[in-house]
């Protein structure tokens, strides 16, 4: 018992200690490419050892995973889990969920339209067809 | 008496009778019909000739306003944008012979001298065409149910859009459950509002426009599934509203880390 709790707690002390250096690495490599925009060319400090997959980093243009070729044509990150590893990439998917947003307006006119032949067809049909004599 | 004519006039009255209970607040009240209208009841005293001009100058007016109609119900056909070419061949040839026998018709009114004669023929204006109730509830459901398979199409599209947004937010370890829930919730919706809309033209096309007591209860229907399916529609846009904002709600705000000692 006496031999066995002491290598246990020896053996868990040292896996422990693994994980929390483990942790400490990971968390401080992942937390660096938050802020692509401000470490930009200069941040190249702790983002330039960040274990990510991505092979274009260190544009200093916000998109950390993208491959684009210039500062001023952000494009949206690839969506391969790759390049997603170090959840460094907070902005994924807002310029899609812009353009998602913008096919409201295309379905508010398309539900309109719709709604106007069903009125347009309500109102002849409610109407009748009392102008014609009958009697 | 036309027996097919008294026919179609006790069914539409007793039909017309049942939508105004049935429907009084819907967007179908009931036709106010014509056979329940004695718009031409005989004035003593006035001659036969009087009568006859009176009559014809109502019925040829009824005419020509339902020829008015019917142009505008072309140009409708026509610059729809969302008709299958095969609903837009359909409704043209439909309208087609709807003006032409109403023209025709209108000429034999021109040259009735016969009072029973004319009014027969005043009847047919209804009994034969019936444009106002069938042909133009007709031509607006059929494009309406085109419209909403063209609605089914950007909606079907942005739900592909907004899937793959939630399988890149999964796959950046964000929670999606919500997402996800909003989402199916769309699917279902887009589906609902598909299975309501898309039989319309095949059952509204086939009516004969001189039977109104069979298109009664078939455009009626029509007008209620076009109108759920409307509904569809709308829920799914909302649905889609929350997917987005589900989505948005999981991006991180961008926070500027100092570095720290470890």
């Amino acid at each position: 018992m006496n031999n066995s709790g002491s290598w246990s707690a020896k053996v868990g002390l040292l896996v422990a200690a693994g994980v929390l250096t483990a942790g400490c690495t990971l968390s401080h490599a992942a937390s660096s490419p938050k802020t692509p925009a401000s470490a930009g060319p200069t941040g190249a400090g702790p983002a330039a050892s960040a274990p990510t997959a991505a092979p274009t980093t260190g544009t200093g243009s916000g998109e950390p995973g993208s491959t684009q070729a210039s500062p001023a044509a952000p494009q949206p990150a690839a969506t391969t889990a790759a390049s997603n590893g170090s959840g460094s990439d907070p902005y994924a998917t807002s310029q899609d969920l812009q353009a998602e947003a913008q096919d409201q307006a295309t379905l508010d006119q398309a539900l309109t339209a719709l709604q106007n032949e069903l009125s347009t067809s309500d109102a002849a049909f409610n109407g009748g067809e009392n102008d014609v004599p009958t009697n | 008496m036309n027996p097919k004519t008294a026919l179609t006039r006790l069914g539409a009255v007793v039909v017309a009778g049942g939508l105004a209970v049935a429907f009084a607040g819907g967007a179908f009240a009931g036709p106010a019909f014509a056979a329940d209208s004695p718009t031409s009841t005989v004035t003593p005293g006035t001659s036969n000739a009087t009568q006859i001009s009176n009559l014809r100058q109502k019925c040829e007016t009824a005419i020509t306003n339902r020829l008015a109609s019917i142009a505008t119900a072309t140009g409708a056909v026509q610059g729809a944008a969302h008709l299958t070419s095969g609903d837009r061949s359909t409704l043209l040839t439909q309208i087609g012979n709807e003006k032409t026998g109403l023209s025709a018709l209108g000429d034999k009114i021109a040259g009735d001298t016969d009072l029973q004669t004319l009014r027969a023929d005043c009847k047919n204006i209804v009994a034969e065409y019936h444009w106002y109730i069938i042909g133009i509830p007709k031509v607006h459901l059929t494009i309406a149910a085109d419209d909403a398979a063209a609605v089914v199409g950007t909606l079907q599209d942005l739900s592909t859009r907004l899937q793959d947004d939630i399988d890149r937010s999964q796959a950046r370890g964000r929670n999606v459950t919500q997402a996800q829930a909003d989402e199916n919730a769309l699917n279902a919706a887009i589906s609902s509002g598909q299975n309501a809309a898309a039989p319309v033209p095949a059952l509204v096309l086939p009516l004969a426009f001189d039977n109104w007591t069979a298109a009664q209860p078939v455009l009626q229907s029509a007008r209620t599934d076009l109108g759920n399916a409307r509904t569809d529609f709308s829920n799914a846009r909302t649905d889609a509203k929350k997917v987005i904002a589900d989505l948005r709600a999981l991006i991180p705000t961008p926070v500027a880390v100092t570095p720290t000692a470890h």
